[in-house]
């Protein structure tokens, strides 16, 4: 792993740990945007998976479904795998944290999206910001471009954009093939 | 033989929207081939019919394939053009000596097989694609802006980039909704009664807002200019 990857996934983990303590929703949702900049880089699971399972832990706790100390227990373990050096471990001990979190939140409906899919697609949404193709953001966060897609379409991303071909002569364009 | 080469983009904003049915009388206006790559047909309908989700939408993009108005293409004749495109985009911008993987092998594909084939167009709802094709500086600009960080611009890659795609034509759902208005096709919603004032202007506008909001990467101010454009 990449050091500057690794340092700011340890730094997240640790603020991470201490917000779950003080069962602050806000300061991790903030604080899954955190590694999203070297997700957008890298594509690394490391950056992916924090970012995830933060967004997911801010939402867990506002529904109130978070045992606060067993996340505090998995996080350090998570670190600790990862100040050893030990890539696999470090991934291993994220997946945990993200299962648990499956596991306590498929309590409220087999077929609604999971908190867990929903921070995938939300990262999805982030990469994409950042100048990453819908394919490549969907197939880093592992969801479907059409999960993506729905999900894209209802921010303002888009907006933002300069566009070298004016709409106009893109009409042209399809009148000419479809006319 | 002319020919319209699909990104999944538009096929998934047109589903979302009711509206896949367009594609059949679009395709005998246009006297051509829809091509849809093999890696793009995964993609749409054979991984979401292994889930419970987008499996109804799978299934009524099978039906077009099945019925000819889609044709299927084996992408692994084009490996090779797709390869080397994929490698040309994918090594444009790096931050820190690393490239930036900013497109993926099946949007890739679809710009090798549309080269390929000499396609009137491809047809394409995201963005950085698009960008790729039109304006590839433009990615860099997006990527430095939200990452804070300088972007190494390879402008040598990004030269033979615009060489190579030079001449390719780009649609998006967002076009086809607005010529597919423009030809009457979308008459059948022009619904009586006064419950809508301006049907006409409100049918142009509901379709576009409903491409956009399903994932076409177009503005609102695009909207706002085709909406001036057709005059409703």
């Amino acid at each position: 792993m990449d050091e500057t990857v690794k340092k700011d996934i340890l730094a997240v983990l640790d603020k991470g740990r201490e917000l779950v303590s003080k069962n602050d929703s806000f300061g991790l949702h903030e604080l899954s945007n955190r590694t999203i900049h070297n997700a957008s880089i890298f594509q690394d699971e490391g950056s992916i998976i924090v970012a995830v399972v933060m967004y997911a832990l801010s939402k867990m706790i506002q529904r109130g479904k978070v045992d606060i100390k067993t996340m505090e227990r998995m996080l350090k373990s998570a670190a600790d795998c990862l100040r050893r050096n030990e890539d696999q471990c470090y991934i291993g001990a994220m997946q945990a944290i993200a299962n648990k979190i499956r596991g306590a939140d498929t309590k409220m409906g087999l077929y609604m999206r999971t908190v867990i899919d929903e921070a995938r697609v939300k990262k999805g949404f982030k990469l994409l910001d950042h100048g990453i193709s819908l394919a490549q953001a969907a197939k880093v966060l592992g969801v479907s471009q059409w999960d993506l897609m729905d999900y894209v379409g209802m921010t303002n991303v888009y907006d933002e954009t300069y566009k070298r071909v004016d709409v106009k002569q893109r009409i042209q364009l399809a009148r000419r093939l479809f006319s | 033989m002319k020919s319209l080469v699909f990104d999944t983009g538009p096929l998934i904003s047109l589903t979302m929207n009711n509206l896949l049915w367009l594609i059949e009388p679009l395709k005998e206006r246009f006297k051509g081939s829809f091509i849809i790559p093999q890696s793009v047909k995964a993609e749409l309908v054979d991984d979401p019919l292994r889930t419970k989700r987008f499996k109804f939408e799978a299934i009524q993009i099978l039906h077009y394939i099945e019925n000819g108005v889609l044709t299927v293409v084996d992408d692994r004749k084009y490996k090779e053009q797709t390869l080397k495109l994929l490698n040309m985009a994918n090594s444009c911008f790096s931050v820190r000596g690393r490239a930036i993987t900013a497109v993926h092998y099946g949007e890739a594909s679809a710009v090798a097989v549309a080269k390929a084939l000499h396609a009137d167009a491809i047809a394409i709802d995201e963005r950085v694609t698009r960008e790729l094709i039109e304006d590839p500086e433009r990615i860099g600009k997006i990527m430095e802006h939200k990452l804070h960080t300088k972007i190494a611009i390879n402008r040598g890659i990004i030269k033979d980039l615009k060489k190579e795609l030079k001449g390719l034509n780009i649609l998006r759902s967002f076009e086809m909704v607005t010529i597919a208005f423009e030809l009457g096709l979308l008459k059948r919603y022009l619904v009586r009664g006064d419950e809508i004032p301006n049907v006409r202007k409100t049918l142009l506008e509901s379709v576009l807002w409903g491409v956009k909001t399903d994932g076409c990467a177009v503005s609102e101010k695009e909207i706002r200019q085709v909406m001036k454009l057709e005059r409703v």
